[in-house]
């Protein structure tokens, strides 16, 4: 009897433990169900609710791809935890696998030399995936680190498969380039990039415009002008390098001395709304292709046009300095789904000239992103919060404590938050404020440029009068003096 | 004593090098406050939410309904109703990022409430697409008897290489020793 008893138990367990073990399964798959939305918030969650009710049981891979979670949503140390777990495995794949999440952790912390130095203790082989992944950050930070031998090795480890190939090819001629300064080989290797097929169909426009901008630049450093505008045409004209396309068509045509169609193009360049570097040039190119066109007149009502151009951005930057610093521009420039969205707002004269100043830069993207970070815990402690308030009446004894420590929990936390998006707005704001302060005195440099053209300009025009005033002079004094002197051979009375 | 340009220029320089550093050190502080709040955040979200399902669905009980997805190959799931006892209802449409996740292996939980002891019936709508393009919206209807404690049921999608068809079954994977 006590035997049978004990069997029952056996197979009652073996039962419990499968669907325990179902039930771990499912939840993990619940677990990616999220991620796989770059939902990592809700990930994150999931998890600790799973493990805090012990339903979820980690495996090696498990507990890498749950660090993997951690790493996309930057908790780092939580990463570090997980991993410190596997990397001392028994299994040399399972500690492989843990050496590159944590390299990748360096690597994404921008400390190189420690990303170097874990990704040498991998021992065997990574899957083909993470051996590309691999390579291409060696790569990119052999580049960034000037050690183009490297850099060029790296990138030529990459399979001719991979999705990443025309980036690592573009990087591959950068790299090239860097290394021998022979251009004509990375004309030849940017060329053979932009007519791939890959560039054309599969590329975003942002990837394949950056090439043939790059290339068109190239081929007209190299005087392979028509190539040039071929690539300079290309490029996509409402994208974010159309004016510098244009720009380097304008050269191209200035160079082949086609100066009426560069002063048409640099005629168009100018009516575009965004306000920036190629457009400000323009305003100096145009009076000078209308002097090679010799069109004396309206060259110098053009430069006058841009003296009071310059001077009109100068007035207009410095508003955008002051709303910036009170704040007044906060909605459009933190706001992440504006900026997704920016299409939809671009037209806005003043808003695009401030959007394409700030959007290049690097510090001030990151601010962004950690400011809307910021924000979306706001909302979720919100959210909490509210969700918290309607079950009030149901909280039975047995729960008040922790409902009420849930609510203290959660205003202390948002406190927090609070202070961290003041934070990061003002950093944001440091960054927008030193952007339109460079963006001013690059006008006022060319505002020097276009008065010191119109003065050298009126200086030539009154000297040419005054030579005109002389010659008239001379002219008459030689007449005045032919009549009053005496014909030889005649004598005066 | 006078400064001569040069010691002047450095000293000049150095506060605008200390400056930055401040400036650097300020931000790596900032960075360990946020994941601090990051971490803070979620555990306080996680509590507020076991919180609200013990309270508002207790164990004894709760039931949870998941939908797992095969490779789909037959059939693109877009939209799922799930209705128990043809009065508690659950919807859920699908984007295009959500059904690739489901198809890659993921699972959505798509029901969650209470049902007391005894039989229940569960009627599910199942709406989408074939490859050709064709609408397919099939209903199932299954019936489960609740036993005291939690219950885990689990709908699946999946390809059927025979008839070239998705067949859709359920299985409870807790609550049903």
């Amino acid at each position: 009897m006590r035997l049978f008893s004990l069997i029952v138990c056996f197979f009652l367990s073996l039962t419990a433990n499968a669907n325990e073990d179902e039930v771990s399964k499912l939840l993990l798959s619940e677990i990616m169900f999220q991620r796989m939305q770059d939902n990592n918030f809700d990930a994150i969650t999931h998890y600790l609710n799973s493990d805090d009710k012990k339903e979820i049981q980690l495996n090696e891979n498990n507990r890498a791809y749950i660090a993997s979670i951690y790493l996309n949503y930057d908790l780092h140390s939580q990463v570090r935890n997980m991993l410190d777990l596997l990397i001392h495995n028994k299994s040399a794949k399972i500690r492989d696998m843990s050496w590159f999440y944590l390299g990748k952790l360096h690597y994404k912390n921008k400390r190189i030399k420690s990303a170097v130095d874990t990704f040498s203790k991998i021992e065997g082989k990574l899957s083909p995936a993470e051996q590309e992944i691999k390579h291409i950050m060696y790569g990119v930070m052999a580049l960034n680190n000037a050690n183009y031998d490297t850099a060029i090795a790296e990138f030529k480890n990459v399979s001719e498969s991979s999705v990443f190939l025309p980036y690592v090819k573009y990087n591959l001629a950068i790299s090239t380039v860097k290394k021998t300064r022979d251009f004509g080989q990375l004309t030849k290797s940017l060329t053979a990039l932009a007519e791939s097929k890959v560039v054309d169909n599969k590329l975003s426009y942002i990837f394949s415009d950056q090439i043939y901008t790059t290339l068109g630049y190239v081929l007209l450093q190299d005087n392979q002008l028509e190539k040039a505008k071929q690539y300079f045409r290309k490029v996509t004209l409402d994208g974010h390098l159309a004016t510098r396309a244009l720009q380097g068509l304008i050269y191209t045509l200035s160079e082949q001395e086609q100066y009426a169609k560069a002063l048409n193009l640099s005629l168009q360049l100018i009516k575009m709304t965004i306000g920036n570097e190629a457009i400000h040039h323009a305003y100096i190119v145009i009076p000078y292709i209308l002097q090679k066109l010799n069109d004396t007149e309206k060259a110098t009502a053009f430069y006058q046009h841009a003296v009071e151009y310059f001077s009109e951005q100068r007035i207009d930057l410095k508003k955008y300095i002051t709303k910036t610093k009170k704040g007044e521009f906060d909605q459009y420039l933190l706001d992440l789904e504006k900026i997704i969205n920016v299409d939809e707002w671009i037209n806005d004269e003043e808003m695009s000239r401030l959007f394409r100043f700030v959007s290049t830069l690097d510090e001030w993207r990151d601010a962004v992103y950690k400011y809307n970070e910021m924000k979306y815990l706001e909302k979720r402690l919100d959210d909490s919060f509210y969700e918290l308030v309607i079950i009030e009446a149901d909280i039975k004894q047995g729960n008040r404590a922790r409902y009420k420590k849930s609510l203290e929990d959660i205003a202390a936390s948002k406190k927090k938050v609070e202070k961290s998006i003041v934070w990061h707005q003002k950093y944001a704001r440091h960054f927008v404020i030193q952007a339109l302060q460079s963006q001013y005195d690059d006008v006022t440099d060319y505002l020097g440029q276009a008065r010191f053209a119109l003065a050298q300009f009126y200086d030539r025009e009154e000297q040419k009068e005054n030579q005109l005033a002389i010659d008239k002079l001379r002219k008459e004094e030689q007449e005045r003096l032919n009549k009053t002197q005496v014909p030889v051979g005649k004598k005066q009375k | 004593m006078r400064l001569s340009k040069f010691k002047l220029a450095f000293v000049v320089s150095c506060i605008f090098l200390n400056a930055g550093y401040a400036c650097a050190n300020e931000k790596e502080k900032q960075a360990v406050a946020d994941q601090k709040t990051k971490l803070e955040t979620l555990q306080i979200v996680k509590d507020a939410a076991q919180l609200i399902e013990d309270v508002g669905y207790p164990e004894e009980s709760r039931v949870k309904i998941y939908l797992s997805h095969g490779p789909g190959k037959y059939f693109g799931l877009q939209k799922i109703t799930v209705l128990i006892d043809g009065i508690d209802k659950s919807e859920f449409n699908y984007n295009e990022k959500q059904s690739q996740a489901l198809l890659r292996g993921g699972s959505n939980r798509v029901y969650l409430g209470n049902a007391s002891e005894g039989i229940h019936e569960l009627v599910v709508v199942f709406e989408g697409g074939d490859r050709k393009g064709n609408i397919i919206k099939k209903a199932e209807t299954w019936l489960f008897d609740k036993k005291p404690g939690e219950y885990i049921i689990v709908l699946n999608v999946v390809d059927n290489e025979l008839s070239l068809r998705p067949d859709f079954s359920y299985k409870i994977i807790k609550g049903n020793q």
